[in-house]
């Protein structure tokens, strides 16, 4: 792993300035100044959107190439899912949201490097957008719930604004959301696999840390079927390490020689 | 919940716990010697009782008595698991003793520029596995780059530099020779393998000045039924996760309506 670099170009000003603007979000939502928090927070996003379109247009594709394109697009992802699940899920935590796209920038603007121009071969496929996409949407999510899975584990289970539910009914909600999109990009990530790669499953590192993944959330479905909502520190558990699995398989098993593999291009 | 129900959920749940762990242990073990555990006797034991147990729970309706997504994802499980046995190495054992198909699961062929070849090793090059009822001749092979971009990947510091041209694709212009005569012509590449004779052949290898390709061939027995697994995987856990919820609160909402 190369050493912390600043980037002093357009594209590190763009990223620098969505973790400002996510930083002060949090720091005003934090606060409870709502209104200034949600301008700052959608105003990271913009940036955020800013920089993935000078990425994309300096490489002539998306940037979801390696770690620095996805945990851009990332950083992107949290103010408009933030949005949705606030309103239509009704699930509270806008503050650590801004400071959950705080936290997915930084390693773009001071570790990952940019997309090197040209995507090799095997990348070359409509699938890299759907696949690529359906999991950065599932991670946030299902990232989401683990950290409502842990307010239920520590906190009171009181929710923490008004109309919004539960932990646990937020947990429950957030794990539908995305398991969903997990299941998705489990299944075109093999579909992919085998017009790439000749088959379908290759028993790659990453591959069986996403299968252990998605099993994982099986696990917590199983748990809700047995018992409903009557073993909270179980099936809170169970999402929790659903979310630790997420952030091995989004950073250790792509930064890690010891999960070397198919995947070692997301480097 | 009865005892007898009672211990088949908590059986569920620890084939999904057990099966979690195995692919966590696998991941730390490099593909190569994960793909040979995993297609092991022991391992094979797993992932038959693992289908027996699944298809005794699709059978016993008890899925789709709770959420009929899960059934109908249930069911896609089954049919990816029997999918894979029957592709596997085993299984075209199996199909070939008792039914005679015979067909080789996965290996390797090396087409020369111009030579007929029909000859399948292992994916290692080291044993000969057999011949397939049709050949294969290398009629091309060349190797495409990007544009390379001056400034493009160069360092942060010093004066911008041209970067090395990317490889943008591998082709190989493939004929299929049946009989003497080219009954098939394609240009295989990355992301684009030939599919004939129950076979799909994909790039895998190449040697010096496009001398030579070393073809990937697989099998596709049991691939039906994987992918049929598959969409019935996603209908169902989107008919679970996202359908249900949408359709109880139109329903809802409709009865507030109403009333």
């Amino acid at each position: 792993m190369s050493a912390m670099v600043v980037k002093a170009d357009m594209l590190g000003g763009l990223i620098y300035a969505a973790m400002v603007a996510y930083l002060a979000a949090f720091v005003a939502l934090a606060r409870k100044r709502a209104r200034a928090g949600g301008t700052l927070f959608a105003l990271g996003c913009v940036l955020c959107l800013g920089a993935i379109l000078t990425c994309w247009l300096q490489a002539g594709h998306p940037p979801l190439q390696n770690l620095f394109g996805v945990f851009l697009c990332l950083g992107a992802l949290a103010y408009p899912l933030s949005v949705f699940w606030r309103r239509v899920l009704r699930v509270a935590g806008s503050p650590a949201d801004a400071l959950m796209g705080f936290v997915l920038l930084f390693p773009v603007g001071f570790e990952f490097q940019p997309d090197p121009v040209g995507l090799p071969p095997a990348l070359q496929s409509p699938l890299l957008v759907l696949h690529v996409g359906a999991y950065m949407l599932a991670y946030v999510v299902l990232f989401k719930a683990g950290l409502q899975a842990l307010t239920g584990l520590v906190g009171k289970g009181a929710p923490a604004e008004d109309g919004a539910v539960g932990p646990q009914e937020a947990t429950w909600r957030l794990v539908r959301l995305g398991f969903p999109l997990l299941t998705l990009g489990l299944v075109l990530g093999a579909v992919w696999g085998k017009a790439a790669w000749g088959d379908y499953w290759q028993w790659d590192p990453k591959e069986l840390w996403s299968l252990a993944m998605w099993l994982v959330y099986v696990a917590y479905f199983q748990v809700r079927r047995m018992f409903g909502e009557r073993r909270p520190r179980l099936s809170s558990a169970l999402v929790l390490g659903g979310a630790v699995v997420i952030v091995i398989t989004l950073s250790w098993v792509n930064l890690a020689r010891l999960f070397a593999g198919k995947h070692s291009y997301a480097l | 919940m009865k005892a007898g129900s009672k211990a088949e959920e908590w059986g569920a749940l620890g084939v999904v716990l057990l099966l979690a762990a195995l692919c966590v242990l696998g991941a730390f073990l490099r593909a190569e010697r994960a793909a040979a555990v995993f297609s092991s006797a022991p391992l094979g034991f797993v992932w038959i009782s693992t289908a027996l147990f699944l298809f005794a729970r699709l059978m016993r309706g008890r899925l789709w008595a709770g959420v009929p997504g899960a059934f109908v994802a249930g069911a896609g499980a089954l049919f990816v698991l029997l999918g894979a046995l029957y592709g596997s190495e085993a299984g075209h054992r199996l199909a070939g003793r008792l039914l005679g198909w015979h067909k080789f699961a996965s290996g390797c062929t090396v087409l020369a520029q111009g030579e007929l070849t029909s000859r399948v090793a292992d994916v290692k090059l080291e044993r000969e596995l057999g011949e397939l009822p049709f050949a294969l001749r290398l009629d091309g092979f060349q190797v495409t780059h990007h544009e390379p971009r001056v400034g493009a990947g160069a360092p942060a510091e010093g004066p911008p530099a041209e970067a090395p041209a990317r490889v943008r694709n591998y082709e190989a212009s493939i004929a299929v020779v049946r009989n003497g005569g080219r009954v098939r012509s394609d240009l295989v590449s990355v992301n684009h393998p030939l599919h004939y004779g129950g076979y799909h052949f994909s790039l895998y290898d190449y040697g010096d000045d496009g001398a030579y390709v070393v073809l990937l061939v697989k099998s596709d027995s049991g691939l039906t039924l994987v992918y049929s697994g598959f969409g019935l995987v996603c209908a169902g856990v989107f008919w679970a996760c996202w359908a249900m919820p949408v359709w109880a609160f139109v329903r809802e909402r409709r009865e507030r309506d109403g009333g």
